[in-house]
């Protein structure tokens, strides 16, 4: 399992956080986004995650892999992000900023559309079952890790599951006709 | 996990946007937080703008609760008729209603209830399955928890967008009230039948101050949640104290041990039901295989261990790795709340005391 040696830290250096960046960020990210919906959102969530990561290795005991541990921290920062959200909904200062400032309005436009219009389907999925579907197409986790990480039991995953491919279909057919 | 993937599935293997979101520059802002060079201006503006955001936020949501008052009904049932019901048809009505409570507790000090934010899409189930009966009510939209005290304005406690209830009716929906010794902890429970697990919030009212807020579930292998689940059927219960929850092992999910209640403590200041690390319920040697969850340090040469998950353990090994137990209380340094006897260094907090008790090996 990479990154194991990790389990054994109390502090974390420098050169195994941009490591682990260059190998997670962009899970992180995404999830971070599925879970939000917001990318100003997703961008704040994930410093958090990494720094979070930084500080606290020592919680990291190799129970499970490295990803899943990150994905955890993701979900329960995106919570509380989502718990404040009232607050950050009105933007009032252009001063705030996200790590993405700086874009042309071009590249702005072609960097928030979607690769494939079926994200557009899945980003509309209700919260519950647009979870598990992407951990399932993106993240590739197995029942009983989502069930760990969602803090459901393994047969309500496989429900939520089963719930999430009918919406996409029912939807991917009524976008065709 | 099924092997029969859609097609659609290689679709969403990529994405969801074209250019890649976490670049370079996203990487280097995470180090510059961590080397504490982040831009002062930023952060000096972001605390100017978060003070007049969260003024405006209190401003509006008392605005909100006060109009929400005059929206829901006083009736002294619980049927509350819904307001704009769909016409009968073929076993499906859909309507949106208005403003109604979707559920309540009743604490000693005030009341919890559950509003939908912006109206709910209500509709029959239609056909039975594991959620329920085909005349089944099922209520989506997002909600709010609201905590009232007495005759004062309600207080947004907090936030569940994008929710589904399922009940047998229109009827509110009564939280489960479990009573600690320092609390009432109100259950909510949005959908009443499931074939695995019914997933569920906890809020609790304190009895001392009659504050009420959300409660997280706090692991024993550190991950946290807003919610969590019981099988259906096996009611939580609070046993000595604590809250008791029956295991969610079914068929698919069974593990080495069997069946393994899951027990919390209730930490009203961390506003957290709290996973005991010791031995699991129902293991009677007190060994379950799984070692309770602890954390070391070295002090003096001699190694202390304390139960982990928690804040002060945290804490123990910080003012260990800062030899802070070196200061003698009475000096002008403020973390001196540390005793040491025999028994082991004692940390005082908030009127509780945390013990880190020498290793033996």
């Amino acid at each position: 399992m990479e990154h194991e040696f990790l389990k054994h830290m109390t502090t974390m250096d420098d050169a195994s956080l941009r490591d682990i960046m260059a190998q997670y960020g962009s899970d992180i990210w995404n999830y971070a986004y599925f879970l939000t919906k917001n990318r100003e959102l997703a961008d704040d969530v994930t410093q958090d995650v990494f720094i979070k990561a930084y500080y606290r290795i020592e919680t990291f005991r190799g129970q499970s892999s490295l990803k899943t541990w990150l994905l955890t921290i993701t979900r329960n920062t995106a919570f509380r992000y989502r718990r404040s959200t009232f607050f950050r909904k009105v933007n009032l200062f252009a001063s705030i900023t996200s790590i993405q400032s700086g874009r042309s309005a071009e590249t702005e436009y072609m960097e928030d559309r979607y690769v494939d219009d079926i994200w557009d389907v899945i980003m509309k999925l209700p919260d519950q079952y647009r979870e598990v579907l992407v951990l399932d197409i993106r993240y590739e986790l197995s029942t009983e890790e989502m069930a760990k990480l969602l803090n459901i039991a393994t047969g309500t995953v496989k429900s939520r599951l089963h719930r999430a491919r009918e919406k996409v279909e029912q939807n991917l057919k009524e976008v065709r006709s | 996990m099924s092997h029969d993937k859609p097609a659609w599935y290689e679709r969403a293997r990529k994405g969801p946007f074209v250019g890649n979101s976490f670049d370079a520059r996203a990487r280097q802002a995470i180090e510059k937080r961590i080397a504490g060079k982040g831009d002062p201006r930023r952060r000096k503006s972001a605390a100017v703008a978060t003070w007049l955001v969260g003024a405006a936020a209190v401003l509006l949501a008392v605005f909100i609760v006060v109009r929400l008052q005059d929206a829901v009904p006083s009736a002294p049932s619980g049927n509350h008729p819904v307001v704009g019901a769909g016409t009968e048809g073929s076993g499906k009505n859909e309507g949106i209603s208005a403003a109604v409570v979707r559920a309540e507790g009743t604490a000693e000090t005030g009341k919890l209830q559950v509003v939908p934010l912006n109206g709910e899409k209500q509709e029959t189930l239609g056909a039975a399955s594991c959620m329920g009966k085909e005349t089944d009510m099922q209520f989506q939209g997002s909600y709010r928890v609201v905590y009232t005290r007495g005759k004062e304005s309600g207080v947004v406690i907090d936030e569940l967008p994008e929710m589904t209830f399922i009940q047998p009716s229109a009827d509110i929906v009564q939280m489960t009230k479990l009573a600690f010794a320092d609390a009432d902890v109100f259950l909510l429970v949005p959908q009443y039948a499931d074939c695995h697990g019914l997933n569920f919030y906890a809020y609790a009212v304190d009895k001392n101050g009659g504050e009420a807020f959300p409660l997280s579930f706090r692991m024993a292998d550190g991950t946290e949640s807003n919610a969590s689940y019981y099988p259906p059927g096996e009611l939580p219960a609070v046993r000595d104290g604590q809250l008791v929850l029956p295991s969610g092992e079914g068929p698919g999910g069974e593990t080495a041990n069997g069946p393994q209640d899951r027990i919390f403590d209730l930490n009203l200041s961390e506003k957290a039901l709290v996973q005991s690390p010791a031995a699991m319920a129902g293991d009677v040697t007190g060994d379950s295989g799984k070692k309770a969850l602890t954390r070391s340090f070295v002090f003096s040469g001699q190694t202390y261990t304390i139960p982990y998950p928690g804040d002060y353990a945290e804490y123990f090994v910080h003012a260990a790795e800062a030899n802070l137990f070196q200061i003698k209380a009475g000096t002008k340094k403020k973390l001196t709340s540390f005793q040491e006897d025999e028994k082991g260094i004692h940390y005082v907090k908030d009127g509780r005391t945390f013990t880190a008790v020498p290793s033996i090996f």
